[in-house]
């Protein structure tokens, strides 16, 4: 009854690819330079010259949302990338060690993943200076507690049949037990929770530069243009538009996607 | 909850900027500067700040806050009506959404409404809040000429223009929290629907309608409860951007603020009670469930 | 069907928890209950909308202008100031300045009486006067000048001077000079005790401050309640006074089209006393060069930067001066707009592989952060790479303002009545020079104005100093602001101040 290759999976692939596509051409070329201004011609709504229309300055959205999908992004992308790394390796370690260190470093999970991501992101601002690194990091460290916690667990999942505890009474190394037996049946529900979890970044980081503590300007980001969109949403409420669906298709894109791949490996309960 | 408020003091010790210069503004001076810093007790040092801050803990003294001179717990109990009620109400009307779609998508699999009930659930992981709440905001204020944001009535002035004011905000974070709980309750109603057990009450004669009502239902009705303890936690912290979009004076704008002027007290305030509210979410959810649930799942064990 | 009732258990739990929220609301704010919305035929209540909350209620202790846009109602000061800066009898009837211009005496309205009932005669104001230039005061060094003050009588203050300061009566016009109660000075903060038209009758931050009409208060007041309602978003003001949920707000020059040609609406549209200038720091490598001052100046279009960040709504200036001080002098046209000059300059300095600046705008301000971008992208136009930096206020405070680490940064300032306290910042030896500029010219000019008695003299004086700045330009001047207010179209008597008060016992609705 299930079929490999879902509907989400197909839509997810399209979209991300879509975002995906728009981010690569933006490497090379936008239609126009994203924070050129042209104070004449502000607020144009969409037309043959400005495909999406110019923002508050004048400045092409079209090149704008280019440059923003890139950033949100690789940012995405980045900070899971990182996020998971570190999670997974807290998990395994959490799973593989005593009770006390165990204990310990669950501790810590929990109390990063209590602590309040706008102070996180301010506090590394600080430290890293402006800009998209802060963010990543704050994200980075958000995304950590999750992945811990879901590798901690299927560890233990794992760690609870026979074929490891038969490994383990071989007397088999630690880190060959982690590459070869323990790891590999935990890939598939990694992958899913990695997937979705792009979208959550790209969320937050668009959250996070909506109340201006991400990118900064005049480089573009889709929170921060939804941010300055607000301003005007009573007199040019076309500006709330294009990012406000870009972002939209680009969550839409990983959520499918994550849906999808989680389908195909028919772990519905995930 | 001591290591988070620990991190939050020193995480804003590292931040630039101190409470005195956001008080002084433009104006300061040297002298002054002084003046105010040692009122703040911000020329003391690190540890003897730490010190004294958790022995008025221990006492219940959240302390003052610098920005506003008023009482931590007293700002942070006005913020409690609202934010309380923005998280129950926008929970209450996702849990009866995803309910009424959820088992309706569980029973008549792959039809109509299921294939409707996975677009909610798709919809509403992928609608930035603070775009749904810039298109609410545009939509009352356009079509319906109905001028929500910044009309703020609190509770005690009048109930049915309180929750007017508030109606918005809520349908954005009840559309937010709807989708994973509609995804959970779609799923274990499934789950239930496919044990031996559902069948077997069919098999004894019992109409579908009865077996799903009054056993299926049961049965799936732990997840969705503990993922509503878990968003209700994380309602009570987070609903800042919301608050902010439709001017509401709840506690995620009061810690925007806090830490925009760097109003230590406050901010920790804010941080160590949200924290507990967190922990305690998850005592009460593991107690509901013990209580409620467990005698099922110890019957379901016999079987 | 024993199951189901889970459902109803929890509906229960949900309804008493809102329940509990809602007693604890009513035990908070109970005071407050009575202020709904009356639609009776007389209205009593205005409400205005403004973005931020005071940074506490006590004068003394506030730089803040939210704060004294409250505090101007509920304390009164020794004079007032009318719609162009002369100053008027306030809590003062009258005064005597001594022949040689250092004692200053006030007579004190008799039946002053403070909004607890304690008596406001000289004793009180004298009392007050000594915590305001007490160190702990925010304000204390505006006032280092005073040597004594001293009550001679019930009804007579005497406030003595160490040195000359010919403007020295409009310093007990600012609010933050106000007389306060010493009595309860610790609670003031929270609880603030003046003489003015209101007392406060509860402040819950971030929701609603309301003021009620001071019982003790002898003058005319037209109205009951102010209430200060609390909008960070100009979106939703706008909504609110459209939906009649508020009487008074600010907008910005986008906005004014949403209400033009209605009769509902009236728009008030003023230079205010102000200056929004972008500092340089003079003492930065390549801006500690005049020619790259100047060819700053000559490269950006500061009517296309007003339009575009302020929709027009400004007065270009050329110099460090609000244009509706008496003293003014239109320095504008010094430094045209001409691109090709600021690149000729650049290349005069030895900047002709272009030089890069850094520029800090603070975040909080979003016309300051525009400004700042439209000014880079201009600047970059005429080669000279700017990098943008968005800091917190905090952060602009401590490593901008006080650190004095920049090359350039845009910010406003509140004006004054004189040109000392004005201008004073540029002493090459004061703290809030931050723009590092140091010309001994300028310094000794002004210490002969305070000197000047004679008022032509010290116009001179003032025009001078004005030449020196647009010259020098230590900063581009960019425009003294334009403010905005859109009220009800029924209500009268709101106006804006030279300095940042509000007269709320002069609003009444027609």
């Amino acid at each position: 009854m299930r079929k490999r290759f879902s509907f989400s999976l197909i839509a997810g692939i399209v979209l991300t690819g879509l975002i995906v596509l728009l981010s690569l051409i933006s490497v090379f070329y936008t239609p126009y330079d994203g924070e050129a201004m042209d104070l004449m011609n502000r607020f144009s709504l969409p037309s043959a010259e400005h495909l999406l229309g110019t923002d508050h300055f004048g400045r092409d959205i079209l090149s704008r949302v280019m440059d923003a999908c890139r950033r949100a992004l690789s940012g995405g992308l980045l900070s899971v990338t990182l996020g998971s790394l570190l999670g997974i390796m807290l998990g395994l370690a959490a799973s593989l060690s005593g009770r006390k260190t165990r204990e310990l470093l669950m501790r810590f999970t929990d109390a990063l993943a209590a602590f309040p991501t706008i102070l996180m992101a301010l506090m590394l601002a600080a430290a890293l200076g402006r800009g998209l690194l802060p963010s990543v990091a704050a994200i980075c460290i958000y995304m950590i507690p999750s992945f811990s916690r879901l590798t901690l667990s299927m560890a233990d999942e794992a760690r609870s049949r026979l074929y490891i505890k038969a490994a383990v009474s071989y007397n088999v190394p630690a880190r060959r037990l982690i590459l070869f037996h323990l790891l590999p049946p935990l890939l598939s529900r990694l992958l899913t929770q990695l997937t979705s979890s792009i979208g959550s970044a790209v969320l937050l980081e668009s959250s996070l530069s909506f109340l201006g503590l991400g990118i900064q300007p005049p480089s573009s980001s889709l929170g921060m243009m939804l941010s300055e969109a607000r301003n005007y949403i009573l007199t040019h409420p076309y500006q709330a538009v294009p990012s406000g669906v870009v972002l939209m298709i680009m969550l839409l894109g990983f959520n499918l996607l994550g849906d999808g791949i989680n389908n195909m490996f028919g772990d519905r309960h995930a | 909850m001591l290591l988070v408020s620990i991190i939050t003091f020193i995480a804003l010790s590292v931040i630039p900027g101190n409470a005195a210069l956001i008080a002084l503004g433009t104006e300061a001076s040297a002298a002054s500067l002084d003046a105010v810093s040692s009122d703040l007790g911000l020329d003391q040092s690190f540890s003897s700040r730490l010190f004294s801050y958790y022995k008025g803990l221990l006492s219940l003294d959240f302390g003052t806050s610098s920005y506003f001179g008023q009482d931590v717990w007293t700002l942070i109990l006005q913020r409690l009506p609202l934010t309380v009620s923005l998280a129950l109400l926008s929970l209450l009307a996702a849990f009866i959404l995803s309910m009424l779609l959820g088992c309706a998508a569980a029973i008549y699999r792959e039809s109509f409404i299921d294939a409707f009930s996975r677009i909610i659930v798709q919809l509403s992981a992928s609608l930035p809040s603070f775009w749904l709440s810039l298109l609410l905001l545009l939509f009352a204020s356009r079509v319906l000429g109905f001028s929500q944001a910044g009309s703020y009535v609190s509770m005690s002035e009048s109930i049915p223009l309180f929750l007017k004011s508030i109606s918005l905000a809520v349908i954005v974070l009840a559309v937010g929290e709807s989708g994973p709980l509609l995804r959970i309750v779609r799923i274990s109603m499934i789950g239930a629907m496919e044990e031996d057990w559902f069948t077997a009450c069919q098999v004894k004669g019992l109409s579908k309608r009865k077996a799903v009502f009054s056993y299926a239902l049961r049965s799936a009705l732990s997840a969705p409860v503990s993922l509503m303890g878990l968003q209700l936690a994380k309602l009570l912290g987070g609903t800042a951007i919301v608050e902010s979009i439709f001017a509401l004076p709840g506690l995620g704008r009061l810690f925007l603020t806090a830490v925009e002027m760097r109003d230590l007290n406050l901010v920790q305030g804010i941080v160590i009670f949200v924290s507990f509210a967190v922990v305690m979410m998850n005592l009460l959810t593991d107690l509901l469930l013990r209580v409620v649930i467990n005698p099922l799942s110890a019957s379901e064990d016999r079987k | 069907m024993k199951r189901t009732k889970i459902f109803f258990i929890f509906l229960i739990i949900a309804a008493l928890l809102v329940s509990c929220g809602g007693s604890e609301e009513t035990n908070t704010s109970s005071s407050s209950a009575a202020g709904g919305v009356n639609s009776g035929e007389k209205r009593t209540t205005v409400r205005m909308a403004v973005a931020v909350d005071p940074d506490g209620l006590d004068p003394h202790m506030s730089a803040s202008a939210s704060t004294f846009q409250v505090t101007s109602s509920i304390y009164e000061t020794l004079v007032s100031v009318d719609e162009s800066g002369n100053i008027i009898p306030s809590l003062a009837e009258d005064w005597q300045i001594s022949p040689d211009g250092l004692t200053l005496t006030f007579d004190i309205r008799d039946g002053a009486v403070f909004s607890n009932g304690n008596i406001c005669d000289a004793a009180a104001a004298a009392a007050s006067f000594n915590r305001l230039i007490s160190p702990e005061s925010y304000r204390s060094g505006d006032y280092s000048e005073i040597e004594s003050v001293r009550a001679l009588d019930e009804d007579t203050l005497e406030i003595k001077f160490s040195s000359l300061n010919t403007s020295a009566l409009s310093l007990f016009a600012y609010p933050w000079s106000a007389v306060v109660d010493v009595s309860s000075a610790d609670s003031l903060r929270t609880v603030p005790v003046g003489s003015g038209p209101f007392m406060l009758e509860s402040w819950i931050p971030q929701q609603k401050l309301t003021l009620v009409r001071n019982p003790h208060y002898s003058g005319g007041n037209h109205i009951e309640r102010v209430e200060f309602v609390f909008m960070p978003d100009m979106t939703s003001q706008v909504t609110a006074l459209q939906g009649g949920s508020v009487d008074i707000i600010q907008i910005t020059g986008d906005l004014v089209g949403q209400f033009e040609n209605n009769d509902a609406y009236r728009i008030l549209a003023l230079p205010v006393n102000g200056i929004q200038l972008m500092a340089m720091n003079t003492a930065s490598d390549g801006l500690d060069d005049i020619r790259v001052r100047q060819a700053v100046n000559y490269a950006v279009d500061k009517e296309s930067l007003i339009d575009a960040v302020w929709y027009g709504y400004g007065e270009e200036i050329g110099s460090h001066f609000p244009v509706v001080l008496s003293e003014y002098k239109d320095e504008n046209g010094r430094y045209p707009y001409d691109p090709d000059k600021a690149r000729q300059l650049l290349i005069e300095a030895g900047y002709e592989d272009g030089l890069t600046l850094d520029m800090y705008l603070p975040k909080n301000y979003q016309e300051y952060v525009n400004a700042g971008l439209v000014i880079a992208n201009q600047l970059e136009a005429a080669g000279i790479n700017v990098n943008v930096s968005i800091v917190e206020w905090a952060t602009w405070l401590s490593d901008i303002y006080t650190g004095r680490n920049y090359d350039l940064t845009v910010v406003g300032h509140t004006g004054r009545l004189d040109a000392y306290s004005l201008l004073s910042r540029y002493r090459s030896t004061a703290a809030e020079n931050y723009f590092n500029y140091d010309n001994p010219e300028f310094d000794s000019l002004l210490d002969e104005y305070t000197a000047c008695v004679d008022e032509e003299e010290r116009k001179e004086i003032a025009f001078r100093m004005q030449d020196i700045l647009s010259e020098d330009v230590p900063a581009l001047y960019i425009q003294d602001p334009i403010q905005i207010y859109v009220t009800r179209g029924d209500l009268t008597g709101f106006t804006i101040f030279p300095i940042n008060i509000f007269k709320f016992n002069e609003v009444q609705f027609i």
